[in-house]
């Protein structure tokens, strides 16, 4: 399906990039810290490579039906019922997942730069080019994501200015407490690796299918490699006592920045930050509206699209979410999505068996 | 409608009355006060300053009570020092007044801690004539007594730091009045219990900067140096200064039977600027020893006296943690009686890579 429209192999890397790397990013070192203390950071690379495995599963198993559509990927394999029931949950979990992620940054904007704006105003405010770049389909997307990836090099850039004020002792031993507590972290790491099972929705519409498991490597290793710069610069400039008390480290770290005519440069980056987060919301919306429309085979998709958004707002506006709310929902999404992209490739390969 | 929602919290900039200053005593009677002054922009205003005293327990609460006072809405974005009076350290939790100012993000944690030898109040009660207002004055006082490092600088994301890491203890730069006039005079020591223990003149402040190895600006020692005494009249003639450059330092632990050993060397390139004696490869020697010997016995006296009170403004303790976590995890509470009973040792190894133009 989908002839026309491509992705090029580097828009194919930077979306599951993209899609990696949002708004877990920012209190990433604080829920490291506190599981394993400073030592933690190892983990990241053991949940890297977990995710680099896994994502090398989804290729293999969506390369035995390259040209599929999402709906009818999982019909071939798991039959009519419940391959229709299964995408239906899967949407469900998309559209939620990227709810929740734009209701967590209006909190951050709210907590951080407009105090006495309440959350429903600036959800719709956002909802806009949401809407825009949805509507606009995978090549729109892959398209906004290309552009706005010098920002997050930008900002990691920026986050080495913080080093002035470095303790290297910090983080020293660098195994703190033997490897178990290491290797406990490993489900919390694996966790901010949650975006590769967007791989099953956009695999068709990759142009180079044979560099697909490169890219898919390329791009896990790019997401390893932004958290550990972020979690060891966090645990060199934070002492081990004081990280477990700031929520968001990596926006905190950054508010001491001071040049000669600019100040403040933690609100600057946190704004340019938005946009990067805003790649993760917009691309679960997207495979979620994807699934959703395919499925029960509707026509108007921009109409579907607004009722849902219209859900969001008053959704917003009646569940007055806050930090601990969020905090409960980002709990159960991620759950959920560790049970999917482990269970998933489970599932499908039990699926091919039987149909053979 | 939807558009300006935005702008709610919109204020103009002459609408607001910026807080430079912050203050935090404890009066006679054993009440909070809190001060704030900031620049006043009016050409009708004789003073150019405004500042405000309200007694109260929090601070967020003494923002209102100064919002009834200013010409402008306060605003904590400025920031530039947040003044502690000698009399708050002795008592127990002072920190958690500053509590807010860690938790509004608009606020600024750059803003330098500085305690007050004496009451805030004398501090902005004083009429300085011959320099800028005080709340402009202050923050260019503590920049260039930092930059000729006579004196330390704690921002408030430093003291944070210093204040939960269980391996270090908080110090800041210590402002007094002397004679009508403002003055940095040294640093001031907390103990782990966050209360007052001691103080650093100019000079322990310098050779503390030496000893931390965070020497940034331009340091200029002067030492007095017994062997080349002549006494025969006043003036001595047996001062050396010299500016100390890039000092490389090395610590050595050990730990053995519940004792810790520190070795701290130090490598220090020096510039002559003032000697006692003709400089020439031979006696050049003779003098690179002779400071070695004063600027090590100094040294290791400033730790022991460290010691003695109770403090580890080093921060040894994260050395400790770093080297040896598994004793450390047992016994991070109790570092200070640890430290009491290290053995701390400081070598200093002199190069003089300068003399001067003039023999």
């Amino acid at each position: 399906m989908n002839g026309k429209i491509n992705i090029s192999i580097l828009q194919f890397i930077l979306m599951i990039f993209g899609v990696q790397i949002g708004i877990g990013m920012l209190a990433l070192p604080r829920e490291l810290a506190n599981k394993s203390g400073t030592s933690s950071w190892i983990a990241i690379i053991f949940g890297g490579i977990i995710c680099t495995i896994i994502s090398i599963t989804f290729i293999k198993i969506r390369e035995k039906a390259p040209t599929k559509s999402f709906v009818d990927f999982f019909t071939f394999y798991l039959g009519k019922i419940l391959g229709k029931i299964i995408v239906f949950l899967f949407s469900i979990y998309f559209l939620y997942m990227g709810y929740t992620v734009i209701v967590r940054t209006i909190l951050y904007i709210q907590s951080y730069i407009l105090q006495q704006t309440s959350v429903t105003i600036v959800l719709l405010i956002f909802l806009v080019p949401t809407f825009q770049l949805v509507s606009g389909g995978v090549h729109l997307i892959a398209k906004y994501i290309e552009t706005i990836f010098p920002i997050i090099v930008f900002v990691l850039l920026m986050l080495l200015f913080t080093l002035k004020d470095m303790n290297i002792y910090f983080i020293l031993p660098i195994i703190k407490d033997g490897w178990l507590p290491i290797f406990k972290t490993i489900p919390t790491t694996t966790m901010s690796f949650l975006g590769i099972e967007v791989i099953f929705i956009i695999y068709p519409y990759l142009k180079e299918k044979e560099k697909a498991i490169k890219g898919v490597i390329i791009a896990n290793a790019m997401s390893t490699f932004t958290y550990l710069f972020v979690t060891l610069i966090c645990f060199v400039v934070y002492s081990p006592y004081e990280i477990s008390r700031i929520y968001e480290p990596v926006i905190d770290i950054l508010s001491v920045l001071e040049f000669q005519y600019v100040e403040r440069l933690d609100f600057v980056l946190l704004s340019l930050f938005l946009l990067v987060i805003s790649k993760t919301w917009v691309t679960y919306l997207w495979v979620g509206m994807c699934g959703i429309t395919e499925l029960f085979k509707l026509k108007s998709y921009v109409f579907v699209l607004f009722i849902l958004f219209v859900v969001f707002v008053l959704m917003t506006y009646i569940l007055i979410p806050t930090f601990s709310t969020t905090n409960i929902w980002i709990n159960y999404i991620t759950i959920t999505g560790i049970c999917i992209i482990i269970g998933m490739p489970i599932i499908l390969w039990i699926g091919g068996l039987i149909k053979k | 409608m939807i558009g300006v929602t935005g702008c709610r919290d919109k204020v103009n900039i002459e609408d607001i009355t910026m807080s430079l200053l912050l203050g935090l005593d404890v009066n006679e009677e054993g009440q909070v006060e809190m001060y704030m002054s900031s620049p006043v922009f009016s050409e009708e205003a004789k003073e150019k300053n405004e500042h405000f005293e309200v007694k109260t327990y929090s601070m967020k609460e003494a923002r209102n009570f100064f919002d009834t006072m200013a010409t402008g809405i306060t605003s904590g974005g400025k920031v530039q020092a947040i003044l502690v009076g000698s009399k708050v350290i002795e008592h127990k939790n002072w920190y958690s007044t500053l509590d807010f100012l860690y938790r509004d993000p608009k606020l600024r944690l750059n803003a330098d801690l500085v305690f007050v030898n004496g009451s805030v109040s004398d501090v902005f009660d004083l009429e300085l004539k011959d320099k800028p207002r005080s709340s402009i004055f202050l923050p260019q006082l503590i920049q260039t007594a930092e930059f000729r490092d006579v004196a330390v600088r704690t921002s408030l994301r430093k003291y944070y730091q210093m204040y939960y890491e269980k391996g270090i203890t908080p110090f800041a730069p210590e402002l007094s009045i002397v004679e009508n006039n403002l003055k940095m005079t040294g640093t001031t020591l907390l103990n782990d219990q966050n209360l007052y223990s001691k103080t650093l003149s100019m000079k322990e402040t310098q050779l503390f900067k030496i000893l931390n190895d965070k020497v940034e600006g331009q340091l200029s020692l002067t030492l007095a140096l017994e062997k080349f005494k002549k006494d025969v009249d006043i003036f001595k003639e047996n001062a050396v200064s010299f500016y100390v450059k890039d000092i490389r330092r090395k610590i050595h632990k050990k730990y053995k039977h519940g004792q810790y050993q520190f070795n701290i060397n130090l490598k220090m390139p020096i510039v002559i600027n003032e000697s006692p004696i003709k400089l020439n490869d031979q006696t050049e020697k003779s003098l690179d020893v002779e400071i070695e010997k004063k600027i090590e016995k100094d040294l290791n006296d400033l730790v022991s006296s460290f010691q003695e009170a109770k403090v580890d403004p080093l921060g040894l303790g994260i050395f400790a943690s770093a080297f040896n976590h598994s004793v450390w995890k047992k016994n991070d509470e109790k570092w200070i009686s640890f430290y009491e009973k290290a053995n701390i040792k400081v070598n200093v190894e002199i190069i003089i890579f300068d003399k001067g133009i003039s023999m």
